[in-house]
């Protein structure tokens, strides 16, 4: 069942992709942030300001 | 996440410092941990719970009584329990400790001191974090421990069609899709909030008051929604509880013939005390009445031979008698009526008879003691038949009061703490449950109107929002980076619709494919599209038919073990996934106390044999009984490190059914009554 979770993956690359580019950047670097704090259930300010600076960050014009 | 090594000090019924090394993920994954009922397997699986995350699972009792009672009493206000963990997660190595101490102040009043500490070891680096609950809620949830760490006998709940929204929390949760959930919130919460403070501060009077607007329709949608999720969660409840009341009603039937037995067995058992106590009185009394007689058979022997070979020397009985003879002689006349004259030859020989006559009382002493002999010797075979008979009584009557006393154990465990209810009344509550229903039903649908109507008032003037705070340089950029989050909320709306509808198809999948190692019937398990597991099989009535199974407890155990199993297995494939969509996951070890339960054999092996595959570290605690046989045979070849739990006391323990336990010849003693005080220690298996 790996294929499976490489089925998954692939399929999610596929939705991303339909996209426009500059928001695959900032769903990308959203995520990564996400990533990092898999199992936190507890929502500080900190990280929502940091949602909202990748935000600013990739939307800067 | 994977235990290396756990230190448990002064502990529950643990006493002085106990060592366990657990099995590492490989061929040999499995800790192996016999323990009797009793003895401390669920303060072993506490012991990890407490550590982590200051928590104990609900089947504890006495939860504030962290110290072991044989501690406190040595070293009084300072002792101290602890337990420490050593674990590691990738590159990460992690040492946490929580100890608390406990003074007895009188027997009333008590203190508690604790404390945790967490030490985080990186390729060398050190670092001891404060805020450890976070660090902890990062490798494994708090919420979700009882899915890593439980009762086997006591998981099978899952399984139930009342549990789909906690399988579905657990799913979420534990494979990422929650944060994902959270991330797709945020977004449209705070951060599109932040961009339209930002929007309507840079923007004219007309822009700042629709701003205005949309925020007051937030505040009330806020209020709605939580409104419309306490209506859920009360849904919810009375579902659980209409589950039960049905399932009470199925029940109803099997816990009256349990109860009826049960009164029977009491019956029984009065009689048994009854008779056992009018037992003891009739002992007591035969005790009193002819126990000196059992132990003078020998004396009594003795003194019938002094008297026989008195007789046989004619000595008794006495011939003549003293009195008469004394007589003749004061009349100086014989009983032949001759003279007796003092001095002459007769009166000599009458006056020589008395150094052998006796007396009266010694006449009747001797007769009364020689009738009493007599008595003795008859009675005694007789009395002594009596005695083993009361005795022989006694042992029966004990025996059977065992026996009873373990019938009325069994049924009591099967009733479990249900009181029995007449059907009526179930009925009554269950139509009470179905109006409640009713009512949550009109409520909600009420709410979701008006939650609709909000949402569509929203968009109207998040539209006119947008049109007018483009005119502006400032306030543009901010609303072009507010519509950049709505397209990527979008985005994660599409992405998470996919993965919930995948990870349910893949673990149902998983499930099965453990369902059907464990369950040799023909049925197959699914996570359905509503999160409730079920258990299904082909009816072949014309066309073939798919039809659920009402699944037995056995059935409910294994289907639950299947999805814990599957819910780890791809938990760890998703946090070795690269894919920065793919959030969540996590590798999480699992630990089991008593996983066969009272299920039959063929369960047990199937189980047995999955069980190392479950996760890749597995910690699994047996009785003596449920390890017999071929869970042994099944899971001994996966068996890293074993260890041995020994009860210490100064009694035998009430429940105890400790054997010596026989392991790779060995001989291991469970239970030594060698203690003041009850305490239990863990000995290694080599």
């Amino acid at each position: 069942m790996e294929e499976t979770v490489q089925q998954l993956n692939e399929t999610t690359d596929e939705i991303i992709k339909s996209a426009p580019p500059h928001i695959q950047k900032l769903l990308r670097d959203l995520l990564r942030e996400e990533r990092r704090y898999s199992h936190m259930a507890v929502r500080e300010q900190g990280r929502i300001d940091k949602l909202r600076q990748i935000v600013e960050r990739e939307i800067s014009e | 996440m994977i235990f290396e090594r756990l230190l448990i000090k002064n502990f529950r019924p643990f006493y002085g410092e106990q060592e366990i090394l657990f099995a590492q993920p490989g061929q040999y994954n499995v800790t192996l941990i016999h323990a009797e009922n009793g003895i401390g397997k669920t303060s072993l699986l506490n012991a990890l719970t407490w550590v982590l995350f200051g928590e104990f699972s609900d089947d504890v009792e006495q939860q504030t009584d962290i110290v072991n009672h044989r501690a406190v009493r040595e070293e009084d206000d300072k002792a101290e329990a602890s337990v420490t963990l050593h674990f590691r997660n990738g590159d990460y190595k992690y040492l946490i400790r929580r100890h608390v101490t406990r003074s007895e102040q009188g027997k009333r009043s008590m203190s508690l001191n604790s404390g945790v500490y967490l030490q985080i070891d990186h390729l060398g680096e050190y670092s001891e974090p404060k805020n450890i609950d976070e660090h902890i809620q990062g490798l494994m949830p708090k919420e979700m421990w009882g899915y890593f760490f439980f009762n086997g006998e006591r998981i099978d709940h899952l399984a139930m069609e009342s549990s789909h929204k906690k399988v579905s929390e657990a799913v979420k949760v534990i494979l990422g899709l929650r944060l994902l959930e959270q991330t797709r919130s945020d977004l449209k919460g705070q951060v599109s909030k932040e961009f339209r403070d930002q929007i309507a501060r840079l923007s004219d009077a007309d822009t700042q008051k629709i701003k205005q607007e949309i925020d007051q329709i937030d505040q009330k949608l806020v209020d709605k929604r939580a409104g419309h999720q306490e209506i859920e969660d009360n849904e919810v409840a009375l579902q659980k509880r209409k589950a039960a009341i049905l399932e009470d009603l199925s029940l109803n039937e099997s816990m009256r013939l349990f109860q009826q037995e049960f009164s029977e067995r009491e019956r029984a058992q009065t009689n048994l005390n009854e008779r056992r106590e009018a037992l003891r009185l009739e002992i007591v009394a035969w005790l009193n009445r002819s126990g000196p007689m059992a132990f003078s058979e020998a004396l009594v022997q003795k003194a019938r031979k002094i008297i026989e070979e008195k007789r046989t020397r004619r000595e008794v009985p006495f011939r003549y008698r003293a009195p008469l003879l004394d007589d003749l002689l004061h009349d100086a006349l014989c009983i032949c009526d001759r003279p007796l004259e003092e001095g002459s030859p007769a009166w000599q020989a009458v006056k020589a008879l008395l150094g052998q006559a006796g007396d009266d009382a010694l006449e009747e002493a001797y007769m009364t003691a020689n009738a009493t002999m007599q008595s003795i010797t008859q009675q005694l075979p007789n009395e002594s038949n009596r005695f083993r008979q009361l005795i022989a009584d006694r042992t029966k009557v004990l025996s059977e009061l065992r026996q009873v006393g373990e019938e009325i154990s069994q049924i009591k465990h099967k009733m479990g703490d249900r009181a029995i209810e007449t059907g009526s009344d179930l009925a009554a509550r269950l139509e009470e449950v179905e109006k409640d229903l009713r009512d949550m039903a009109g409520k909600r649908a009420e709410l979701s109107t008006v939650i609709s109507a909000l949402v569509s008032c929203r968009e109207k003037r998040e539209a006119e929002f947008d049109k007018l705070s483009r005119r502006e340089g400032a306030a543009a950029l901010a609303q072009r980076r507010l519509q950049a989050v709505g397209e990527t909320i979008s985005i994660i709306d599409t992405i998470l619709e996919h993965q919930v509808r995948r990870v349910r198809e893949y673990l149902s999948h998983e499930i099965d494919t453990a369902f059907q190692r464990m369950c040799r019937k023909d049925y197959w398990a699914e996570l359905t599209e509503d999160y409730t597991l079920r258990v299904r099989k082909h009816v072949r009535v014309g066309d073939a038919e798919i039809r659920d199974v009402s699944k037995s407890t056995g059935e409910n155990q294994i289907t639950s073990l299947a999805f814990i199993g599957s819910l780890v297995k791809v938990a760890q494939e998703r946090e070795q996934s690269k894919n920065s969509f793919v959030l969540g996951g996590g590798t999480f070890p699992v630990v089991m106390d008593s996983p066969f339960g009272s299920l039959d054999n063929e369960y047990r092996q199937g189980i047995a044999e999955w069980l190392p595959t479950v996760a890749p570290q597995v910690v699994v605690l047996v009785t003596g009984s449920q390890w017999q046989g071929v869970v042994d045979e099944a899971l001994a070849p996966k068996v890293g490190n074993e260890y041995v739990m020994a009860y210490h006391g100064p009694k035998v323990p009430k429940v105890s059914n400790m054997t010596r336990l026989i392991l790779h010849g060995k001989e291991y003693e469970q239970l030594r009554v060698d203690a003041e005080y009850e305490y239990t220690r863990i000995e290694e298996v080599k």
